[in-house]
């Protein structure tokens, strides 16, 4: 599924004595398939631009065209649309509602008007997938923790199998292991179902350790679109927007400042591991612990 | 889809009718409603209109938004003048089969409409012009000597404020429950009312559990700052009967005079 923005705009309030222009000018293609980044700091458009994915917004300016057809015509249903995009919240597990996590996460397919027995494959398969445990079924979602709530609203966005997954700051909140858990369900279902995957997010180093693409948003409009390298190369123009680079990036940068010979392009502190061990290698015959 | 709710409609200014003193304005407000009920002739509405007028001229409030503020009362004055309109023994103008429309009750429908849309133009007025918080002061003020019979001024007027300080807060998050429910396919615009009564439910649980959440974090947040209502209380911005209030009361009492006297001066002469 092929998600293309054309000059999209989008004005709060048009015409009233509170106009805000929250979008403008925003031009980008999202490949199926991909796995795309979208950063900015608050208020560049960051949340006004992914409802658009679902045609929960409808752009005021230009046109969303979803593998071609623009999203505000007749021959989309938007019905059908929010079904193929599913979009995560910033804290999802504020909208749990149901009697039975079960239930919670039925609530999506129920509304697909699915044969019972399709509702159930779903909710079990979507519930492995975000790593619901088979006991919680039965209970109220109120009885959860923050991380497990979190996970089984997730999980009620999976069952209605989209092919494209929109998260807005799925890790905020969380302590250091449910942060983990949840981007790595995000990169399961990206690799494994082969779902496109967009990602909002204020962590760098989340974005480099799983993103294909970047888009960075600045001031309601696209300031950057490219490879996590492309992007994280400019690394002065992110931070007058307000943004960064990863800190392992700003680390490795010091040390080529020093005199090191290290690649530039290091993201992840798994890349910068296996370059740092390998220089000393070199220079030392030091073998590698 | 919800910003278009006008709540707490405070309109911000700088003019003598936004700075008079908040109890000022709501002993006036009941007054004039008091009087508004002594006001039976069309002449009576006319004086009635020039003050109204004279009073959103002082306070800049532009006419549109007072129009805005009287639609929503549309139903009801079109419920009580068919109602007076078919229901007042008199000179008959068309009769069909047993209803009948007399003169008589033409005039109480007009009568009693202009009541109303007058009695709405004036409160709002006074939320136009008065911020919550504020309006809420003069409130627990007014009430003060109630305090001698028990009546919790200051737990009313705090509750008040509270009430009127979460209300942007729970549409605004109304409407991202609404968006979340969307995405998951929720329908709220199709089906008969059963089924759209229905549809509100996954809007209103997690609503309800996230006011009480919030209730439960500012009673908390009050206790850490040692918040207790009762007599010890000071204020930090002491209210003051100023000149301009006096000239107020002084104005309104000889409008008010005048609005009564309308009624019963043609049976003097």
């Amino acid at each position: 599924m092929e998600i293309k923005a054309e000059q999209l705009g989008y004005t709060y309030m048009a015409g009233g004595p509170m106009e805000k222009v929250a979008l403008h000018d925003v031009n980008l293609e999202i490949k199926s398939g991909s796995f795309v980044g979208i950063i900015g700091h608050t208020g560049s458009g960051k949340s006004t631009l992914i409802q658009h994915f679902n045609g929960l917004m409808k752009p005021t300016g230009g046109r969303l065209l979803i593998d071609g057809k623009d999203i505000t015509s007749k021959e989309v249903s938007l019905r059908e649309l929010r079904f193929k995009v599913g979009m995560v919240f910033q804290y999802p597990e504020h909208q749990l509602f149901d009697e039975t996590v079960y239930d919670d996460i039925a609530f999506g397919p129920k509304n697909m008007k699915l044969e019972e027995s399709e509702i159930r494959q779903r909710v079990q398969d979507a519930a492995k997938a975000a790593q619901v445990d088979e006991a919680w079924m039965d209970k109220s979602p109120f009885e959860l923790s923050g991380g497990q709530k979190r996970r089984v609203a997730i999980a009620g966005v999976l069952a209605m199998r989209p092919e494209v997954l929109v998260l807005d700051e799925p890790a905020a909140g969380l302590d250091p292991k449910g942060r983990d858990e949840i981007l790595q369900m995000v990169e399961e279902l990206h690799r494994q179902r082969h779902m496109t995957v967009i990602l909002v997010s204020h962590s760098m180093e989340d974005i480099a350790k799983l993103a294909t693409q970047i888009i960075v948003m600045n001031e309601g409009t696209v300031a950057m679109q490219g490879t996590v390298s492309e992007v994280f190369s400019r690394g002065d123009e992110l931070q007058r927007m307000g943004l960064d680079v990863p800190q392992i990036t700003l680390f490795v940068q010091r040390l080529i400042q020093k005199g090191y010979p290290l690649s530039k392009d290091i993201f992840t502190v798994e890349q910068a591991q296996k370059e740092i061990l390998a220089l000393f290698q070199k220079e030392q015959g030091v073998k590698p612990c | 889809m919800l910003t278009d709710i006008t709540l707490g409609q405070y309109l911000p200014g700088e003019t003598v009718i936004h700075k008079l003193d908040p109890r000022t304005k709501i002993l006036l407000t009941i007054a004039y409603i008091m009087a508004l009920f002594f006001v039976n002739t069309i002449a009576g509405f006319a004086l009635c209109a020039v003050f109204m007028g004279c009073i959103l001229k002082i306070s800049g409030i532009p006419l549109k938004f007072i129009i805005k503020s009287i639609k929503p009362l549309w139903i009801f004055v079109i419920f009580t003048a068919i109602i007076n309109i078919f229901m007042t023994d008199g000179k008959i103008v068309f009769q069909i089969w047993v209803i009948k429309a007399t003169w008589e009750g033409i005039y109480l429908a007009v009568i009693m409409s202009l009541r109303l849309i007058f009695l709405v133009m004036g409160t709002s007025i006074l939320t136009y012009t008065t911020s919550p918080i504020v309006l809420t002061d003069g409130i627990e003020h007014l009430l003060g000597p109630f305090r001698k019979i028990k009546v919790p001024a200051h737990e009313i007027a705090m509750m008040m404020t509270i009430a009127i300080r979460f209300i942007p807060t729970i549409i605004e998050e109304t409407d991202k429950l609404m968006k979340a429910q969307s995405a998951r396919g929720a329908d709220f615009e199709s089906g008969n009312l059963m089924a759209r009564a229905k549809a509100m439910v996954p809007i209103l649980v997690p609503l309800f559990v996230s006011a009480f959440r919030r209730a439960d974090e500012l009673a908390l947040a009050m206790e850490c700052r040692c918040y207790h209502g009762g007599d010890q209380r000071t204020k930090m911005k002491q209210l003051h009967m100023q000149g301009r209030d006096t000239g107020a009361f002084f104005i309104a009492a000889v409008s008010i005079t005048l609005l009564i006297g309308i009624r019963y001066l043609p049976g003097l002469i």
